[in-house]
Order: C-alpha cells, then structure tokens, then sequence
C-alpha cells in the first residue's frame, strides 16, 4: 500500500509537468502580444520590446520553457505581468475560495446521490424511482450555468434578501456569512453531482440486488432493510466510487463558471482574468493548481477505493495498479 | 404420517417481454420428515423455479400463479411476507447452487456469518467465535477458523459451499433443507465431498432435504424418493430403487440412457436431441411427446395425468396400457 502511493504521488508530479508543458505552450500559441497589451495602444515599438524583454519574453520557446521549468522546481512561478506579484502568493491568496467550494459541493452531493440512489435501485419500478429517474435527469441536463444565473435572477431580483448572490467573506472572518455565501453556488455545482452519483448507483442497486449473495442473505431471512444497506450497497458503492472520483473533474472545472457567476473572488475568475489578459504566468499557476487539486482528489479516491474493495486490495499488494488491469 | 412440505398443484409463470412463460405448471410434491427427495430434470424444467416459489424468492418477473405450499400445515403462498420471513433459513434452509457468489465478496466471512445467522438460534446471539468454530468443525472445516477474517474470494469453491451449508444446515438448524444444484458448479471430487456431508448431516440432524439436480449419479448416493420433473411438469415419482432399476416414463428412461458409464465402450452413447424450452406456451398433449420415441397420436392430443403406478407414479399414456414391460415399449421405435 505504501508503495503504491509512492507511485502514485510520483505519477502525480509527471502529470503536473505535463500540464505545466501544455499550457505553457498553448499560451504562447495564443493570437496577441501580451508586451503590447501591457504597454496600451499608444506605445512605440521601442517601448513595447523593452516590455518585452523586461517580461523575459525574449528568446524561443524552448529557453523560455526551460527557464520557467527551473524557477518552478525552486518553488518561483514567476510574478503576474501585471500586478507584479508573486503567482505563488496569488494563488495562495484565492485559492480558500475555490477549495471550500469544491470540498463543500462534494461533500453536500456525495451523501444525498447515495442516498437516493439506494432508495431508488431497493424500490426499482416504484413511483419514488421514477421521481429519482426523472429528476436526476433534469437536474443533470440543465446547464451550470444557466442554473446559476437562473438563481442570481429570482434571489437578486425578485426575492432579494434571502441569500446573497455575490461575493465571498472567508469562513474564518464570519462563519455564518460564509455559508449564506455558500448556499447558491453550492446548489449549482452539486445538483449534477447528485444526479451523477444518484444514477449510478441506482444501476449498481439494482444489480447487486440480483447477485447470489442477495439471494442467499433473503434465504437466510435477512430484512429488506439489511438486504439493502449491508448486502446490496457495500458492493454497488463500489462502480458508484469511480464516478465519484471521474466526476471531480466536473466539479472543479463547475466552480470557474459558478465563481464567474457568482463573483467568487477564488482560483476560477483568477484564471479567467489571466487567461484574457496574457498573464500567462498567472495562467499556467492556477491551471496547475487546479490540476493538482484534481490529482491529489483522484489519488484520495483512489485509495478509498482499495478501503471498500478487497479484491483492489489485494492487486495493490500485488504491485499491480488499478489503471493495469 | 403428515408430510413437512406439501406442494400442491403449484403454477409459476415467467413474464418476458411481455410474454408469459410457465415455468411450473401445476406440480405437486410432498417431502416428510427426514426424509431425502430428489427433484431431476434437465435445465429449465422447472426445478429450482418450485424451491424459489415455496420460499417466496423469486425474481420480480416471477409469480406463483395457483397452488397451494403447505408447509407444516401453513399455506406459505398466502401467508404474507412476515411468515414468510420466519420460515426462510429458520424452518426452510437452501444450499445455493453457486457458492462462489453467495457470499458478499466485499465484507469479511466471519461477520458475513454472523450477519447471516443473526435472525437464527437465538440461544446464542451473540455468535462467539467459539460457536463459529464449532460450525465450521461439523463441516469438515476446521483448518480455516483462523482464515476468518479473510474475504470470500480467498477460499476455494468447496470450502464456500461447505461455509454455506454450515451457516444454512448447521448454523440455523431447519428442518428441512433446500439443495438447489449445490454441486453443480464443483469438481467431481469436490462434489462427492459435498454429497457425503449433505448425508451425514441428515443421519445427525434428522433434516430433510429436497436435492435438486440433473445428476442423476448424485440423486442416487442421496435421495430416498425422486421425483422427475419435465418442462415444468412431474412425469414420474417413485422411490430411488424403482425409478433407477425400474423407470416407467421414457423420459427418465431416456436420462438414465444419457449417463455416462451405463453402457459398454463400444456401443455409442444415446443422446437426447432437443431442448426442453422449445415448447410452445399453449401446448396441448404430454409434454415430453415431441421429443419421446414411442409418443402416438394421443401422447399429442391430451395431457396425461400421474397416476399411481407400481412404486409410485407416472404421467405417461403408453404406461402400462401400452403393454407390458419398459423395453417393450422400446421395441415400438
């Protein structure tokens, strides 16, 4: 088990350079001229190329990279073009936002998807399966954020009040307004959630609840109740766990629109901020951030996995990975 | 004597597709106190369908149709799902046909043990490990109590069945016991294995058994009484001597033919040709008639009935108003 992880968190570092590689060069592919941007529309080109070189924009490709790699293994990701200031502190500084968001959505979903995917795989056919089927499928069909700017709509305007449909105070400074803040933009990222988590394990539900094992736990006068949650659900949790953690993707890349929408000072309107502007250090900053965010919650889900499956286990013994097989 | 289980005239149909298929039609079958009864057929005749139908766990397409499942005097059909629950494991017990998915692969078997005796011998509710142990020793199993806290995965076919039979038969004491195919799916070695413990644990138990297969070898080593079963129809009864020695309806005949060994090396094995679930739905006639070597025209025009024969019952026209001994009746071909 130690050993795997070990692999994992070094398989986790190839796919952050990889990201880093990527968005390095599809920043520097980009149309635009991020000296020119800086410089206004009244620049010369003198100013502009002492812009440029100032930026350390000079040079090809392949030195850039090779400069910005090397200052990145230190720890310095470089300063914003435009605010000067470290990429590092900024991030730092938005990052409580976007994690709380994400962390919260997951933890609100996970619970209530599991919950009524189980209740409807045990009472398969039923009116509340249907209600289940049909309402996870709507709720996963609307669009973020459509949703979100459906409830910045009826809260900021026509029951403004409520809850507050902007902004963000950090937990730490008011509590209780951090979860006012919360409630909106968490609803928006975990409805499909719900619903994703929901589905799936409805299907596991209704598979496990034709195994042998349940068959045998009913011949042995087990409750619908025990044949449900002790039998049925310990093994379609499993399939439901790998959506769970394929979905974080999602989630994360929800929390740009629902932070946009919502004027959430966090990782997501930094990045989107960057990105139009060139700031191209900025830009691979948060994109690496949220790829590690992502890594580090798929490793997390992944050793979950090996928690609730013992046959996973035991291939982790084998030093065999999941991805293997 | 009163019989422990009486099925009487029981119908269970199928819906797929929205097409109704029986499964059972209208078999009857009495098992008495300690008493071993086979149940033989081939696959899809019915057999494991009238087990499900008695303990009320068939799948959701399922449903018993007609009949009555007198148990102990009790009509389980119309009893409810509360009586029901008190006869499963407690008075009925099954030995499944499959035990390498019987038992939840993702939790330990020492708690699946537990858990699935808690509703059983309440004497002991606790289920010490001690108590455990001492199940697993009356099944032979005593080398792996200290594998307990393995998953199900980690024990062989063998061992899981023997584990079931300790929870079904010895953990929660039934009096009658339901073996639906428990060797089908082990090696032959194993098999055997398995029909031995079966067997002691009726000498020691005084449990009856209602042993369900299309082996006949096996039905043999166990059972006291057979009953033939035939797309969802029983076609002969009688005690294991006479249906071996003496099978009055050309199917069982034809089974019989079908086991390996039975003939010399040189003389070429009769198969069976065709499958039981090529029957139409609203077949009219003996069932068995497309596929029997000496059916005539009313074997396809009317249902036989079973009716006494000597040694027990069969459900076959040309017996033995056909005349005279079984292989005469071959002789027809």
């Amino acid at each position: 088990m130690a050993g795997y992880v070990v692999r994992r968190v070094i398989g986790s570092f190839v796919v952050l350079l990889a990201v880093a590689t990527l968005v390095f060069v599809l920043v520097d592919f980009a149309p635009g001229d991020p000296a020119r941007i800086y410089a206004g529309a009244d620049a010369t080109e003198e100013d502009v190329a002492a812009i440029r070189t100032l930026m350390g924009l000079d040079g090809s490709l392949p030195e850039r990279y090779l400069t910005y790699l090397s200052n990145a293994i230190t720890g310095d990701l470089g300063q914003s073009i435009f605010t000067g200031r470290d990429v590092l502190t900024e991030v730092v500084e938005r990052a409580p936002a976007t994690l709380e968001l994400a962390i919260v959505a997951l933890i609100v979903a996970t619970p209530i998807g599991i919950a009524l995917g189980r209740l409807a795989g045990a009472r398969y056919g039923s009116k509340l399966d249907t209600a289940v089927r049909v309402g996870t499928l709507v709720s996963f069909s609307i669009p973020g954020f459509w949703l979100a700017l459906l409830l910045l709509f009826l809260f900021g305007l026509y029951l403004p009040g409520i809850v507050p449909t902007g902004g963000w105070v950090p937990l730490t400074e008011d509590p209780w307004g951090n979860v006012q803040h919360m409630i909106l933009p968490v609803l928006v990222l975990a409805l499909p959630y719900v619903a994703m988590i929901a589905r799936t394990l409805r299907v596991s539900m209704l598979d496990a609840l034709g195994r042998d094992y349940v068959m045998f736990a009913r011949a042995m006068s087990l409750s619908p109740r025990e044949v449900n949650g002790q039998v049925a659900l310990p093994n379609a949790i499993i399939p439901t766990a790998t959506v769970i953690g394929l979905a974080l993707a999602y989630l994360i890349g929800g929390t740009v629109i629902v932070e946009v929408v919502f004027t959430i000072p966090g990782i997501g309107q930094l990045m989107i901020d960057s990105f139009e502007k060139q700031d191209f250090p900025l830009a691979i900053g948060c994109t690496l951030f949220i790829a590690l965010f992502c890594v580090v919650l798929n490793l997390v889900v992944d050793l979950l996995y090996a928690v609730i499956n013992p046959r996973v286990r035991e291939l982790y013994r084998q030093r065999v990975s999941v991805r293997d097989l | 004597m009163e019989p422990l289980l009486e099925v009487d005239s029981l119908r269970t149909t199928y819906r797929r597709q929205g097409r109704t298929r029986t499964a059972v039609r209208d078999a009857s079958f009495v098992v008495h106190a300690g008493e071993v009864v086979g149940i033989v057929g081939e696959s899809g005749s019915g057999k494991s369908t009238a087990l499900m139908s008695v303990l009320g766990l068939l799948p959701p397409n399922a449903e018993v149709v007609s009949g009555r499942l007198l148990f102990d005097g009790v009509d389980l059909r119309t009893a409810g799902e509360a009586v029901l629950r008190s006869v499963r494991g407690r008075e009925i017990g099954l030995v499944p046909q499959r035990p390498m998915t019987s038992l939840s692969p993702v939790t330990r078997v020492r708690r699946q043990i537990r858990r699935l005796l808690r509703h059983h011998r309440s004497e002991d509710p606790a289920r010490s490990d001690a108590t455990i142990a001492d199940l697993l020793h009356r099944v032979g199993l005593g080398g792996v109590t200290g594998r307990l806290d393995n998953y199900p995965h980690q024990f062989s076919g063998g061992q899981l069945q023997r584990l079931l039979i300790a929870i079904a038969a010895v953990g929660a004491r039934p009096r009658l016991l339901f073996a639906d195919e428990p060797t089908t799916t082990l090696d032959p070695t194993v098999a055997a294995q398995i029909l031995r413990l079966l067997r002691d644990l009726r000498d020691e138990l005084g449990l009856a058994i209602v042993f369900v297969s299309h082996d006949l070898r096996s039905v043999a080593q166990l059972c006291d009484r057979v009953y033939v079963m035939y797309a969802g129809d029983i076609v002969e009864e009688g005690d294991v001597r006479s249906i071996f020695d003496e099978p009055r309806h050309p199917y069982t005949r034809a089974l019989l033919d079908s086991i390996p060994g039975r003939h010399t090396p040189l003389e070429p094995m009769p198969v069976l040709a065709g499958s039981v679930s090529s029957l139409p739905e609203d077949r009219r006639g003996c069932s068995f008639a497309p596929r029997c070597a000496i059916a005539v025209e009313v074997c396809h025009e009317n249902t036989p009935e079973l009716l006494p024969a000597a040694g027990g019952q069969v459900a076959c026209h040309r017996y033995p108003a056909g005349g005279g001994t079984p292989s005469d009746l071959g002789e027809d071909r």
